[in-house]
């Protein structure tokens, strides 16, 4: 368990370096990692890792039985953060290749899109 | 009335949404499914706060599962206050919207329009954390849909510290959440206010889950030090969805962060007083870039930030007088907001530029515009007759009464530096003579273009002229809030209370 806790604790560690990046592709990196480190944090709070599965086995001690609310929470949860990534990556490579045809010479500041328009 | 009436502006702005969807083919029909639509909704929750006054609040525990297993929708009257001025604004949004020039060919908007419509619906209804949780993000990916249509040749950069922070805030709030589940084993508000108040384990640890949660909520309602995406995006969007944006988006963060700080956390807990000071710098920070900024809608996003610190301040005081001073100052400044953006585009509309320095002579080639401008311009600053000066007086009176000395001249001060960029705004566009020719707009364009804003601007002034009625409902609310007693009654399936 203390295992799992430290793990989610270096995950998040790496992912906030990854946010702090100014570039676009390592910061999304951050993100997912990050939305991930937050869901296995879910279960952990919602204590999955030590319960038993209901009424199988016999053992009715309320006190291991598992709670299914948790999984649910988490469920919800990688879909919504899985859906939201998938479509912030869409609509920002749509904005950004209509940036790119539209003006060649960029004000400066722009970071994102200067390091990004060189690879592509 | 039954109890199922608590999710039915929910399911109406949800049908509306739909429907435009499903007429993306058929422009002018689905202009009137968008009309209709907020007809409806207006309506429903005209209804919806006759029956809360008249007969108490309302709960709905969906599939008639007990409290605290099943999802549950309360009705409470901040919930039912936050409605109405949702309403009327985006009553009023609607209608501007029709003949909006920076829209026009982009069917998409009405849909994106009403699923965001749907999620700050949703979030003034619910009565449990995780649903809160998930109508935040029906909300903001509806919001990037709004916000990536934008015809500004610059929007890449602007968009994307919009979706970022919005992001970052829903996985914080999403962790706060799950440890709140974890230590707690509830997520309905009313059962974890009733377990903070009666366990003996108010610990550290849910001291910093409760800053956790907070700061997310002060993320996405432009707190310092998180306000910066603000000013960056929303002046790049279309006039109408910038409109529904500066009204109610930042203010959805405000009503969580009211709701969680009044049911989860005591007045005089250590967070309020961060809270204090950080509300105290946002409204610098705010009015200082309004101050030295030039483009007429971001000028107006910058105050948005500075009144946004008003109501938190309202918030962090602790007293009931402060806390209904500051859901009236929440009422006037959605009206006067959207009035705000939607003026932006008309005089944008009329001239063609948003660049202050290129404006000029509104006052001698459209009067009418500029009467229309001083009003929510003046509120906004805080002269009477006008809501502003009742809400900015409610505030600075529930600062002297509680001593927060400091924090009432912050406030005076904020107000006056407020006066000093409309006055810019005032000398730049309406005094200045200009080369620049007006644009001529239509007779029937014209209806649509100043129907919502002398809508929004007589409701400015009637608040101004008879703020005893606003009052007492905020009033009302913020005893509500202050006395959760009510609120669990009715959670708990008892006969809610009539105050």
């Amino acid at each position: 368990m203390s295992l799992i806790a430290m793990m989610v604790g270096i995950l998040s560690a790496i992912a906030l370096y990854l946010l702090m990046s100014p570039q676009l592709g390592r910061w999304l990196y951050g993100f997912i990692l990050l939305s991930s480190a937050v869901n296995i944090s879910i279960l952990l709070a919602g204590r999955v890792y030590l319960s038993q599965p209901a009424f199988v086995g016999g053992q009715l001690d309320m006190k291991f039985l598992g709670n299914p609310l948790p999984q649910a929470l988490v469920l919800t949860a990688i879909v919504i953060s899985f859906s939201l990534t998938a479509f912030v990556f869409i609509v920002l490579r749509i904005l950004h290749k209509h940036q790119a045809s539209m003006c060649d010479d960029r004000p400066e500041g722009t970071t994102f899109v200067n390091r990004s328009s060189h690879e592509s | 009335m039954n109890l199922n009436a608590a999710c039915f502006p929910l399911l109406c702005t949800l049908v509306t949404a739909l429907l435009s969807l499903a007429l993306l083919n058929h422009a002018k029909a689905q202009r009137q499914v968008h009309f209709a639509g907020a007809l409806v909704y207006l309506m429903i929750i005209l209804a919806l706060n006759w029956h809360i006054h008249t007969s108490g609040f309302l709960v709905l525990h969906f599939g008639s599962h007990p409290s605290g297993i099943a999802i549950s929708f309360v009705i409470d009257y901040f919930s039912a206050l936050m409605l109405l001025v949702t309403a009327l604004t985006a009553f009023a949004v609607v209608l501007y919207s029709i003949v909006d020039f920076s829209i026009a060919g982009k069917r998409i908007f009405y849909p994106a329009f009403w699923f965001m419509m749907t999620g700050v619906t949703g979030a003034f209804s619910t009565g449990d954390l995780f649903n809160l949780y998930v109508w935040f993000e029906v909300m903001i990916i509806a919001s990037f849909i709004l916000m990536a249509l934008s015809r500004d040749q610059d929007r890449f950069h602007g968009t994307m510290q919009y979706m970022a922070l919005n992001l970052l805030a829903t996985v914080v709030m999403l962790m706060a959440i799950g440890f709140l589940y974890g230590i707690s084993g509830t997520l309905q508000m009313a059962n974890l206010a009733i377990w903070v108040h009666h366990s003996s384990e108010t610990s550290a640890l849910f001291l910093v889950i409760l800053a956790l949660l907070m700061a997310s909520f002060a993320m996405k309602s432009a707190l310092f030090p998180y306000y910066f995406w603000l000013p960056a995006s929303y002046h790049l969007t279309s006039v109408s969805a910038a409109g529904i944006f500066a009204g109610l988006l930042t203010k959805v963060g405000i009503y969580a962060l009211i709701r969680t700080a009044t049911l989860l956390s005591e007045p005089n807990s250590s967070l309020m007083s961060v809270l204090l000071v950080l509300s105290c710098i946002t409204m610098f920070s705010g009015v200082f870039g309004a101050m030295a900024d030039y483009h007429i809608r971001r000028i107006f996003s910058c105050h948005i930030i500075s009144q946004v610190g008003y109501m938190t301040l309202g918030l962090a005081m602790g007293t009931t007088l402060a806390l209904s001073a500051a859901v009236f100052y929440i009422v006037h400044h959605i009206l006067v907001k959207t009035n705000l953006f939607l003026i932006s585009g008309l005089i944008t509309r009329y001239n063609g530029q948003v660049d202050l320095q290129k404006m000029g002579d509104f006052f001698l080639k459209k009067p009418v515009v500029v009467v229309l401008f001083l009003i929510p311009a003046l509120s906004l600053a805080g002269f009477p007759p006008l809501s502003g000066f009742w809400a900015k007086y409610l505030i600075l009176e529930a600062a002297f009464s509680a001593g927060f000395w400091i924090s009432a001249l912050v406030a005076v001060l904020v107000g006056f530096f407020t006066l000093y960029s409309m006055i810019k705004i005032w000398r730049y566009t309406f005094l200045k003579p200009t080369e620049s020719h007006m644009n001529v707009i239509g007779r029937s364009e014209r209806v649509f273009l100043y129907t919502p804003i002398i809508v929004l601007s007589l409701l400015t002034v009637t608040i101004g002229l008879y703020p005893q009625f606003l009052y007492s409902l905020s009033k009302q609310a913020a005893e509500a809030l202050m006395n959760p007693g009510c609120y669990f009654q009715a959670m708990q399936g008892e006969i809610p209370c009539l105050s």
